[in-house]
């Protein structure tokens, strides 16, 4: 049973989440109010504690034992002992042998409050305070008769306005800045990173202050920040909100032009937005507005933060700093130029083993603290076409421990809906990259211990969070179901079947593995007897030469070039697979890429040799890979020859690259090794 | 009418529509944002939404331009369901309507758009930030 921490959090920004030193979590967007959880409430609540905002009456009482001029605050307590600032200060009032009455001490109106304390001076200072009363609930508003003289109250507990070092003391409690990410370092909190909302339209109005958005919802964390139309000059600070209305007001008058379907922009200040603030040591709700120190101004903006040994890096789009401290920052913090590299995105980043793994604008590269090195030679392609960075945003890179593969998940022009569907992996152990096409949002990352063992979970569509690497099928939970067939017919967006599915494989995708529209896959929108609705359209609608999987995905694996042998005579050319025999119906195919083509070479004639099929006019070898044990079945091994010599006089084919690939089953595709005979390495 | 094919709770869907001007002819801004009037196959009114300017990121909206993301919640069962897009210009009164189908399956609290962990010595929560503006936690099972 998932508990629900908070209903109303934005998704027009990625969460920033991340533990702190006294075992709680907090988590970030930079449009809503920062929250924190300890684990066990069944809600999060707001980080930092809302102090009072009006101050309370000093009045004396009866006779009493307090002499001298007096002035006091109060401040919020919850059950955990976390105090807010103080309240606003008191009037100053004399007394003469009297005790004091305490009136108007405000509750707190978000019920956080278990108790509230009242701080008075001794006669003749204001720096330091002391506890004169406790009122042990969140009701009452009022306390009378405290008779503590300045003796007395010298021995209470004290709160210096100030450290000696000038640091806030008894307002360091304020509430954590309007920032996207958050990162811990050293037992304090960091923040950076500005949120800048511009979910639909607003309507501005000239000569009106009041400005309603339509498509975007207001916040209250909305208060204070910046608000412009594109294209008009002025800038607005946004001095309240009516979240129900759905409207702000503006601190003066819109000036520009009167338009209904404004394009529109609410962030932090300028000045604000290259701004890294931290909390108090192992006290992530104090907040003090002083502690915070502006990068270096550079025209680009704080994306993200990591750890790395006794650094905090910051990242810009286009440039990392390096930031030391030793104890506490506002004095002793340095900030260092460390790599012209930045990220795409705050989650674009993983932290292996002290080096980081890193997604910029520019592509892959690696970071050890001290040098960038481009890690994506072999995908440059595929940076440079295919990546679309309109939603980089949403990219996240994860580290799967098991298998020692660094995932970055990106999305790629064309690919339907905002998070990302592929995953560009890095091996770290031949430095060789992969790919993977999802047909499902893969949204985000995160690395948690299951059975004492770090596993990589990843969420996705419907509330699923996938185990990664366990298990062959995807949303398939009972692999003993019916999951293969023939196909009987079909149309543009269903397909009748030979056997009924099981109604749980709705949501799930069925491929087409041979046959007409073979390597098609389509998510089963509807199961109907023994038709399929899918979601989309058939690219190509199979038919009954096709031949059906049900919770499948594509894989595929392209090889290097080969260069071919050089030389004048009819030199064996042939691709030998050794796979491992699958103990059900399943197939692979074999294509090969000549001289850099992007387009496979068809076969030139029609057979079946060593498990392989090959189909003129077609470029599929097609091996079976189903355990046969026939007198001409070479179980675990594909010979695919291929055709061709080579010449030293005349043009022909120089160099080779080989394809495989197929579909998953419910059990694993071993693939041993791939030889090229003919071919030099 | 268009059929906008095959959900299911939470999946999310966005709806657009050019406005046009009072003769119903080329692209034009309306006297206020079309509304959408989501109805299921018995004609109960589900949702009303309002469309908002398909601006995008340093884009103004073509003009008449309009889109509305959402996503279809616990209130979407199985059955067939019409949106009907309504707007006024001057007196051109604009009203259309396109067909979707929600199908078995799927979770109204849609994507799982942001996780995180919590390490509690002796036992792991996962932190869920959905689609649907809901932060979810639950304990790591093991």
């Amino acid at each position: 049973m998932a508990l629900t921490l908070i209903s109303t959090w934005q998704r027009a920004r990625p969460t920033s989440f991340v533990q702190t030193s006294t075992g709680r979590i907090m988590f970030a967007n930079g449009i809503d109010r920062m929250q924190i959880w300890d684990g066990e409430d069944t809600t999060s609540m707001n980080a930092g504690f809302d102090a009072p905002t009006t101050n309370l009456t000093l009045a004396s009482g009866g006779a009493g034992s307090v002499t001298g001029d007096y002035t006091a605050y109060y401040r919020f307590v919850d059950g955990d002992g976390i105090p807010s600032n103080f309240s606003p200060i008191s009037s100053e009032v004399t007394l003469s042998s009297n005790d004091i009455n305490y009136s108007s001490v405000d509750v707190d109106s978000n019920s956080r409050a278990t108790k509230r304390e009242i701080y008075r001076n001794t006669d003749g200072q204001s720096t330091v305070y002391y506890l004169d009363a406790t009122i042990s609930d969140n009701t009452s508003t009022s306390t009378s008769g405290v008779d503590n003289d300045d003796a007395t109250l010298d021995d209470n507990s004290a709160i210096p306005i100030l450290l000696g070092t000038g640091a806030l003391n008894a307002n360091k409690y304020g509430i954590p800045p309007k920032k996207a990410v958050l990162c811990a370092h050293r037992g304090r909190i960091f923040a950076v990173g500005n949120a800048i909302y511009t979910k639909g339209h607003a309507a501005v109005t000239n000569a009106s202050a009041t400005v309603t958005l339509t498509g975007g919802q207001v916040t209250d964390d909305m208060v204070d920040r910046e608000f412009l139309v594109p294209g008009d000059a002025a800038t607005y600070n946004i001095d309240s909100v009516n979240t129900g209305a759905n409207t702000l007001t503006l601190d003066s008058n819109y000036a520009g032009t009167t338009d209904l379907f404004a394009a529109y922009q609410i962030a932090n200040y300028e000045g604000e937005r290259d701004t890294i603030y931290w909390s108090a040591a192992h006290e992530p709700e104090a907040w003090s507005a002083l502690d915070g120190i502006a990068l270096p101004f550079d025209g680009d903006e704080p994306i993200g933060m990591m750890e790395v040994n006794s650094f905090l890096f910051i990242f810009k789009r286009y440039k990392t700093y390096r930031f030391t401290m030793q104890s506490d920052p506002i004095f002793d913090a340095a900030i260092f130029p460390a790599t012209e590299r930045g990220l795409c995105s705050f989650r674009s980043c993983v932290n292996v083993e002290g080096t980081l793994f890193c997604l910029d604008r520019q592509g892959f590269y690696k970071f050890d603290g001290s040098r960038a090195e481009p890690i994506d030679m072999a995908i440059l392609d595929k940076v440079r076409d295919n990546i679309d960075w309109a939603n980089d945003l949403w990219f996240h890179a994860s580290y799967e421990p098991q298998t020692r593969l660094v995932y970055f998940f990106v999305s790629y022009t064309g690919d339907s809906g905002t998070y990302p569907r592929r995953a560009l992996v890095y091996s770290l152990d031949n430095n060789a990259w992969y790919s993977y096409t999802f047909s499902y949002d893969m949204a985000s990352a995160v690395i948690v211990p299951i059975s004492s063992r770090e596993r990589m979970l990843v969420g996705s569509e419907h509330e699923n969070v996938f185990l990664w690497d366990e298990g062959y099928l995807d949303y398939v939970t009972d692999e003993t179901l019916t999951l293969t067939g023939d196909v009987s017919s079909a149309t543009s967006t269903t397909v009748v079947l030979d056997t009924t599915l099981d109604s749980s494989l709705v949501g799930a995708d069925i491929g087409i593995y041979s046959g007409t529209g073979k390597t098609e896959v389509q998510r089963i929108a509807a199961i109907s007897g023994t038709t399929v609705t899918i979601v989309g359209t058939w690219t190509t609608t199979p038919d009954s030469t096709s031949n059906w999987y049900v919770g499948t995905f594509n894989w595929d694996a392209k090889l290097k070039h080969h260069r071919y042998m050089w030389h004048d005579k009819s030199e064996l050319r042939e691709c030998h697979v050794s796979y491992k025999p699958t103990t059900s119906a399943c197939q692979m195919d074999l294509r090969r890429f000549e001289d850099y083509d992007t387009t496979a070479v068809n076969n030139a004639v029609t057979n079946t040799v060593h498990n392989v099929t090959v189909t003129a006019d077609d470029p599929d070898a097609v091996v079976q890979m189903q355990l046969a044990r026939t007198s001409t079945n070479d179980d675990g091994f594909a010979r695919y020859p291929y055709s061709g010599r080579s010449s030293t006089r005349g043009p022909s084919h120089r160099r080779v690259a080989t394809q495989l690939r197929g579909m998953a089953r419910n059990e694993a595709i071993r693939i041993y090794d791939v030889t090229i005979l003919g071919a030099m390495k | 009418m268009a059929a906008l094919g095959y959900y299911q709770q939470g999946d999310m869907i966005t709806f657009t529509l050019t406005a046009l001007d009072g003769d119903g002819g080329s692209a034009a801004w309306p006297d206020a944002a079309p509304t959408i009037t989501i109805k299921d196959s018995g004609l109960s009114t589900i949702d009303t939404l309002t469309m908002y300017a398909a601006h995008k990121p340093g884009d103004k909206a073509g003009t008449g331009e309009f889109e509305c993301e959402f996503i279809f919640d616990g209130d979407y069962s199985v059955d067939s369901y019409t949106a009907d897009y309504a707007y006024a210009n001057g007196a051109y009164n604009h009203s259309s309507q396109d067909t979707i189908e929600i199908v078995a399956g799927g979770d109204p609290d849609s994507t799982v758009i942001g996780l995180g962990r919590l390490n509690r010595y002796s036992y792991e929560q996962i932190l869920m930030h959905m689609a649907s503006g809901k932060v979810l936690a639950k304990r790591n099972p093991t």
